[in-house]
């Protein structure tokens, strides 16, 4: 990093990745997919650059810090699961969500009980049991990491009385150590769960969760070279997960016109892209009416798209993985920024 | 701090001293002094409420990683001292308390509306009496704190629980569709029309209704008698390891599922039950009027009228001995908190004074809730004493005389030892006698006494 993108000796934008656990390895990858590939000098440095976004230092943190790192304003961006932040923000202005789902690291904070539990099925029974306990004395012992997510969860749905067990290690074990009823804990697919002999549920999900972009609005606010790279980086990120679904076609097609052809490719909405199909002449020596075709479509329906270009009469199908794809703006980036210059605008920081 | 206030001079002086005299007053019922520490475990406070009550506490982590808050009143600490001393401690017990509690009101905040966030309350415990005369007793002390107090115009309206628990139990609900109903009796004394959004709300929170994998127990047992399907389950039950039963037994499982299986939809007894609640929730007013009409409405729901007898005999008594300070009603909508209280609840307001300022009643459930293994029956109640000391000098605005006094003034630096020995004298005396400290001059010494309310100035020297 030269001298010039220096303030005070630190970067212009710092942003926090987790260093640690299921959202380490991913999080590169989401990275270097969106453009943005992070090139660490070596394993054990704590520090890396994005090449592709001059100004921007990476630092790597445990994933559990990286909320309150943000808040304290450590960094100005950073990643880490939508249950983390839930679960330790302080401060919505010194931690606010600039993308809401990166589209991987998805996990559920659910309720869990033992299987032998053949009586409570439904969180409506867990309600009905904490009750039975305290009619006897007894109290409802729940292992959690998450104890702010759960119990507002649980007050918001009427139940009441319940102590939460200090969590500490795998806390699927718990109820087997004795010092807990049942847990609130992630899962991804549910099989550690079932290996524990432990079933989640019905209606107790309490957060669905993926990695997402936070960032501290009250630092970003007060440096315009900040602000200029995050918001670069927002978009990348945006039309990277824009364009995700998305296969581009392109075919020749032969027809009598341009209008003939879009005609006939527009019989099908659905199949001809976004908002309809780019229909330009191909200039050929030989033969007169080819038309080139261009167009966006879901990945869930390519085939059905190949097979419609063809009785279109198209040849030559090139099927192409999007790499971004831009809005008219970044939705994210502005609605922080109008939040944020809204609020301070009435009212003193 | 928004919701905390400091107090001085003459606001803390009348403070002390109707704090004296209540203090004298519960004294003189026999109720001894109990103090306790300002912050608590978190829990004691959530297995008294539970969530209720979470969002109004000040809690932190102490630096000991323990979660802790600070008191947001007394009983479930008196209750909590208790039950760690049992074996010392003679029942009946009768204990008095007097010191700042802390709750947090989040939406005033928000408002901008002062609700305090730390106030003093005063009040009173008996422990270990389950006896109508104890209902009576405190009934009797708690509008005798009032009238004590000078505060005029108060309010109390009365109930009692066990009425709306008579009226339920013949329903054959669960535990926690009666806790709901309790729950949703403030509501239903506006009238019948919130019946429909509260049955809503039982649905929600799936009081009402059934799920697909209880249907699937529930015909895997279609058939059998009660034994025969117990059977059949414990059978199913023990199949499995059972090491993570934790604190509960096979049998209580194979019970509850039973009974969860075999319970109809409560659906229809739910709204029956919302509709007896409401009537009931709407007796309001003068004894004389409104008891009759409770007793209507058990009559034509032929529900037990023990209860109603009961509480018609300590009205009786209370009405007897009262002054005219303020009044007494039946409120048989009124429910302090939720699944806390049996038998009578009672509370005190003021026109001048937003919210309640104090109340109390009967929690035999407590000592079991804080774990104490049983049952204990106990009552209490609790004023804000910052209320009373304001509405009763409102109330008498003007009458509370400013205290005399002497601005002792050494006439120079000689007469330092002469001015200490005059005031020393006027105080064994019993005036309040303050020395001038400022090297003022005569002229300006007397200026400053008359200023500050000192009504004379001794010169020495």
């Amino acid at each position: 990093m030269s001298d010039s993108e220096t303030c005070n000796g630190q970067p212009p934008l710092r942003m926090l990745l987790p260093s640690d656990g299921d959202l380490h390895q991913p999080t590169l990858d989401f990275m270097r997919d969106c453009g943005l590939t992070v090139r660490r000098p070596n394993a054990r440095r704590y520090t890396a650059s994005v090449p592709a976004l001059p100004g921007v230092e990476v630092l790597f943190q445990r994933t559990a810090d990286i909320t309150a790192k943000v808040e304290e304003g450590s960094a100005e961006l950073g990643i880490t699961g939508m249950d983390r932040l839930l679960e330790y923000r302080e401060d919505q202005r010194r931690a606010a969500v600039l993308v809401e789902n990166l589209g991987y690291g998805r996990c559920d904070l659910v309720l869990a009980v033992p299987d032998v539990w053949l009586d409570v099925t439904s969180l409506a029974d867990l309600a009905d049991l904490a009750l039975e306990f305290r009619q006897e004395g007894k109290q409802l012992r729940i292992a959690t990491k998450y104890p702010r997510l759960l119990s507002s969860f649980l007050y918001d749905r009427g139940v009441n009385y319940f102590t939460l067990a200090p969590a500490s290690g795998t806390l699927e074990a718990a109820p087997i150590a004795g010092y807990a009823d049942l847990i609130a804990d992630l899962t991804a697919t549910g099989a550690t769960l079932r290996e524990n002999r432990l079933k989640t549920l019905e209606e107790g999900t309490i957060l669905s969760s993926q990695a997402c972009l936070l960032a501290n609005a009250e630092l970003l606010a007060v440096s315009a070279r900040a602000r200029e790279l995050a918001r670069a980086l927002t978009e990348m990120m945006e039309a990277h997960l824009r364009a995700e679904p998305y296969y581009r076609l392109t075919a020749n097609v032969q027809g009598p016109s341009a209008d003939a052809v879009s005609a006939m490719i527009l019989a099908r909405p659905a199949l001809a892209g976004l908002r309809g199909p780019t229909v330009a002449r191909v200039y050929n020596v030989e033969e007169q009416g080819w038309f080139s075709v261009s167009l966006l479509v879901k990945k869930d329906r390519l085939l059905e798209a190949v097979d419609h270009l063809r009785t279109c009469g198209a040849e030559d199908v090139a099927a192409s993985q999007l790499s971004y794809l831009f809005d008219s703006h970044s939705h994210s980036y502005e609605s922080l920024f109008s939040t944020l210059f809204a609020e301070s605008s009435t009212s003193p920081m | 701090m928004r919701g905390m206030s400091d107090l001085t001079g003459e606001s803390l002086r009348r403070r002390g001293e109707l704090r004296g005299r209540l203090t004298s007053l519960l004294d003189s019922y026999g109720y001894r002094s109990l103090d306790t520490p300002l912050l608590e475990p978190t829990e004691l406070f959530l297995r008294k409420s539970g969530g209720e009550l979470a969002s109004q506490l000040f809690s932190f982590t102490d630096p000991a990683t323990r979660a802790v808050s600070l008191r947001p009143e007394f009983t479930a600490p008196a209750m909590r001292h208790y039950l760690e001393n049992a074996s010392e401690i003679e029942l009946p017990a009768r204990w008095h308390y007097c010191g700042p509690v802390f709750r947090f009101d989040s939406a005033a905040l928000q408002d901008g509306a002062v609700n305090d966030s730390q106030f003093t309350q005063i009040g009173g415990e008996l422990l270990g009496a389950s006896s109508v005369l104890a209902d009576m007793e405190l009934l009797d002390l708690a509008v005798a704190a009032l009238e004590v107090s000078g505060v005029r115009g108060w309010t109390l309206r009365l109930a009692d629980l066990d009425i709306l628990d008579g009226l339920l139990e013949p329903l054959g609900l669960s535990e926690r569709a009666r806790a709901f109903v309790v729950q949703n009796v403030p509501f239903l004394s506006d009238g019948p029309s919130a019946i429909s959004r509260i049955s809503d709300d039982a649905r929600r929170l799936h009081i009402t209704g059934r799920n697909a994998e209880d249907d699937y127990l529930s015909q895997a047992v279609q058939g059998l008698d009660d034994e025969e399907a117990r059977h059949v389950l414990l059978g199913v039950l023990r199949s499995n390891p059972l090491d993570q039963l934790g604190q509960r037994k096979p049998e209580e499982v194979v019970e509850r599922l039973l009974r969860k299986i075999r319970r109809p939809d409560v659906e229809d007894s739910l709204r029956l039950a919302l509709e007896t609640a409401c009537e009931l929730a709407q007796v309001r007013g003068e004894p004389s009027t409104a008891l009759p009409r409770a007793f209507a409405v058990l009559r034509k729901a032929g529900a037990d009228t023990s209860a109603a007898g009961r509480l018609e005999q300590i009205m009786e008594t209370i009405l007897s001995n009262q002054g005219d300070s303020g009044r007494i009603e039946l409120d048989l909508g009124l429910v302090r908190g939720l699944a806390y209280y049996n038998g009578i609840i009672f509370e005190v307001s003021h026109p001048s004074w937003p919210g309640a300022l104090g109340g109390g009643g009967r929690y035999d459930g407590l000592a079991r809730d804080l774990g104490g293994g049983q049952r204990l029956p106990a009552l209490g109640f609790a004023y804000n004493l910052d209320a009373l000391v304001e509405l009763a000098v409102s109330a008498a605005s003007g009458s509370a005389a400013s205290p005399a006094g002497v601005l002792v003034v050494a006439a120079n630096h000689a007469a330092n030892a002469a001015a200490l020995n005059a005031a020393r004298k006027l105080r064994q005396q019993g005036e309040l006698a303050e020395i001038e400290v400022s090297g003022l001059s005569e002229e300006a010494a007397r200026a400053s006494a008359a200023r500050r309310g000192l009504s004379r100035v001794m010169m020495v020297g």
